[in-house]
């Protein structure tokens, strides 16, 4: 199963499994979303809005239609 | 003199380094048809002339957004005329991984290059320690020094590095891999990142584990208290303004009004007297009035950027603006139009997407500017009743909020309207970092509003001075000559003719009064005589000029000292039938008018500089005038 950013809550964290090609890819690139980085979302505007994701230390403001190019691994939950 | 250019990601501190250096002797540069901010200014206590250019924060040399093309331009060319002598690129060194990216592509150009890891602070209480040698060991063609500009250190230490490489004198290989064919962008950004993640992981240590507290997001983005709060701050911000500004702009209309009456005495009489207290100086008023209200609202907008709080407003209502045709980014323009247009459609600079640049341009000037105020204000004294409903609301006061809502409501249908009719293909990204809330650099708050607020002196200001000065002599002459000239004899009146309505009288023997009667049949219709004609016409200069126009038609000296004269003298003016020309419908139909007529030729003059053609503003021009020409009819037959 293919899941991305748009997949996770509130408070979810998850591994960047890599970047669907698209017209933000570099850009997505340059803000740091690499494979293997550990995001957390930790907003989200309401009305399908943008998200807001923590990667390292920064925090990054995506449409949804820009999370939809991260692709992520969500650990197993226990 | 030798240029340096500062580049960075944004939100590093490189604004505040810039100012450091500079102080606020800094000027928008001029690049041949870029409309693109970069701010230069000479670097203070350097061995060399120095000039900096501060470069609006990128996060790649690949653009995404007008504002980051004029990045890839320049060092792209080393013919261009910003083309730099020494590079600064400006790092948040507690985010090294992803500023690292941007020096790196630009390390690899072969120029003179200083790497400034700054805000020192933060990284210290994130528990990071950088190895500054280790990074010497793998960029070992750059000079790497630290800073904390927030608190003015490194400055010394940067201007010695960048003395230094100018006098080294050496030669460099100027080198630009980005730009060539079968060059891919995405490979070579990968191959950047990979490379510093396994650098940064070499020199930077991280002591403790720091979490980092949302606490301030939880409340001020909320689903549904963000835009409570971001409502009352507005509320509030406005508030503010409107009282305090009061004060200043009393002083500069007394000051400007006994200059005028000081020159008239003081002068012999004659053309030149008349030019410069009719024409030069209530011009010159008429543009230092509206600085305390537009310095104000910057110093309040500057504040809640410098917090970090505006990219949660504009996070917040990226999805409300979509349906729209704009961005969430357009929030700062329409918010900015709201003291003057001017640096409203500027602020438009930083939205990526054309279309939705272009439609936030195109609405903004909707927005009720602080020009509208002095018309709605007399408007409202004369024809709304001073009741009050319920006891409490004030009557007037709710038509003042209906005029602002109006020109609100009316500037999102607008955007509705364009969205459907432009057709785009080109992708809208948001993408933006939501930096760490922290108290505003004032510093940096006052270098932007003092340079927002000298854009409006200076582009607004020299059109409004400049036709200013064209209305006083359309008013002053006519088919006969210099009309203050004639005497009541000419006109074939008494000597018994005062003087005030002599002065009326020669007015409507100008060229502007004669203009007034052309045009009263157009504007007949929407309950208007020859003599509003001419304040329409005078308002063109700048919308407030009505009120002063209207004055000297109605023969009161001076329109703030006498502002009860001159309500009944509007009151008192009639058509040739007899039936009062200011009434409740006249009344209304004209501040419906004021609320979409783009009267303000600065503003045109704007809108052609940054769309790059007369297209948009005559379009704009047309569209709103045929807006505010049917609204102001409907209106005057509703309640005529």
């Amino acid at each position: 199963m293919n899941k991305t950013l748009t997949d996770l809550k509130v408070g979810e964290s998850a591994t960047i499994r890599g970047l669907q090609s698209g017209d933000c890819q570099n850009a997505l690139l340059a803000l740091g979303f690499l494979q293997g980085k550990s995001v957390e979302v930790t907003l989200r505007a309401p009305f399908r809005g943008p998200m807001a994701v923590r990667i390292g230390q920064t925090l990054i403001s995506l449409r949804l239609e820009e999370a939809l190019q991260v692709l992520i691994d969500i650990p197993s939950r226990k | 003199m030798k240029k340096i250019a500062l580049f960075g990601n944004p939100n590093t501190g490189k604004s505040s380094l810039f100012n450091l250096l500079t102080g606020l002797n800094q000027k928008v540069g001029n690049f041949s048809g870029v409309t693109v901010e970069v701010k230069t200014g000479e670097i203070k206590g350097a061995k060399h002339k120095l000039l900096a250019y501060d470069f609006p924060g990128t996060y790649s040399v690949f653009p995404r957004s007008s504002e980051e093309k004029i990045v890839f331009d320049v060092l792209s060319n080393p013919d261009n005329e910003a083309f730099p002598d020494v590079f600064v690129v400006v790092v948040d060194a507690s985010n090294l991984e992803r500023n690292l990216l941007l020096f790196d592509q630009l390390y690899v150009m072969n120029l003179p290059t200083v790497l400034v890891l700054n805000m020192s602070d933060v990284s210290a209480r994130a528990g990071l320690t950088t190895d500054v040698e280790k990074l010497r060991l793998h960029y070992p063609n750059a000079k790497i020094i630290e800073s904390n500009a927030r608190v003015g250190l490194g400055k010394d230490r940067l201007i010695q590095a960048v003395d230094s490489i100018v006098d080294s004198n050496l030669e460099f290989n100027y080198q630009f891999p980005y730009g060539q064919a079968n060059f891919s962008e995405n490979e070579d950004t990968l191959k950047r990142r990979t490379k510093i993640q396994a650098l940064v992981g070499e020199v930077q240590t991280k002591n403790i584990d720091s979490k980092q507290n949302y606490f301030l997001d939880k409340w001020l983005a909320h689903p549904i208290f963000g835009y409570f709060f971001f409502v009352l701050s507005l509320f509030v911000i406005f508030q503010t303004i409107f009282n305090l500004a009061s004060y200043p702009m009393d002083w500069i209309e007394i000051g400007i009004s006994s200059l005028s009456s000081w020159f008239d005495a003081n002068l012999p009489a004659g053309i030149a007297t008349d030019l410069l207290v009719e024409g030069i100086i209530p011009g010159i008023g008429g543009v230092l009035v509206f600085i305390p209200q537009i310095a104000l609202l910057f110093f309040f907008l500057g504040i809640l950027e410098e917090t970090g709080y505006f990219a949660r407003v504009i996070f917040l209502m990226d999805r409300l603006m979509r349906p729209l045709g704009l961005n969430g980014r357009s929030v700062v323009p329409l918010i900015s139009s709201l003291a003057c247009a001017i640096p409203g459609i500027m602020a438009a600079r930083t939205i990526s997407n054309w279309k939705e640049r272009l439609i936030t341009i195109f609405v903004s000037p909707l927005m009720s500017c602080s020009a509208r105020i002095p018309v709605y204000t007399i408007l409202i004294a004369l024809v709304i009743p001073d009741t009050k409903l319920l006891g409490f609301i004030s009557v007037q006061g709710l038509v003042l909020l209906g005029l602002y809502l109006l020109g609100l409501f009316s500037a999102l249908i607008v955007a509705f309207v364009m969205s459907r009719l432009i057709n785009s293909n080109e992708k809208s990204f948001l993408m933006l970092e939501l930096p760490p809330y922290r108290g505003p650099r004032w510093m940096n708050v006052v270098t932007m509003m003092w340079e927002k607020t000298r854009r409006f002196v200076f582009d607004a200001g020299k059109i409004i001075v400049a036709l200013s000065i064209l209305l006083w002599f359309a008013a002053s002459y006519g088919p006969k000559g210099h009309v203050s000239k004639l005497a009541a004899a000419d006109f074939g009146l008494t000597e018994s003719t005062s003087n005030n309505e002599l002065g009326a009288i020669r007015l409507e023997n100008s060229f502007i009064g004669i203009m007034g009667q052309k045009i009263e049949p157009v504007i007949r219709p929407l309950g208007y005589d020859w003599k509003v004609g001419i304040a329409l016409i005078t308002s063109f200069a700048a919308r407030e000029v009505f009120v002063g126009t209207l004055a000297t038609i109605y023969s009161v000296n001076d329109a703030e000292e006498n502002e009860v004269k001159l309500l009944d003298r509007m009151r008192a003016q009639t058509f040739s039938d007899g039936t009062p020309v200011f009434t409740l419908a006249s009344g209304l139909s004209l501040m419906v008018f004021y609320v979409y007529a783009l009267q303000c030729m600065a503003t045109v003059a704007v809108v052609k500089r940054e769309t790059g053609s007369w297209k948009w503003p005559i379009l704009q021009l047309v569209v709103m005038g045929a807006i505010a020409y049917l609204g102001a009819f409907i209106v005057f037959n509703l309640f005529a």
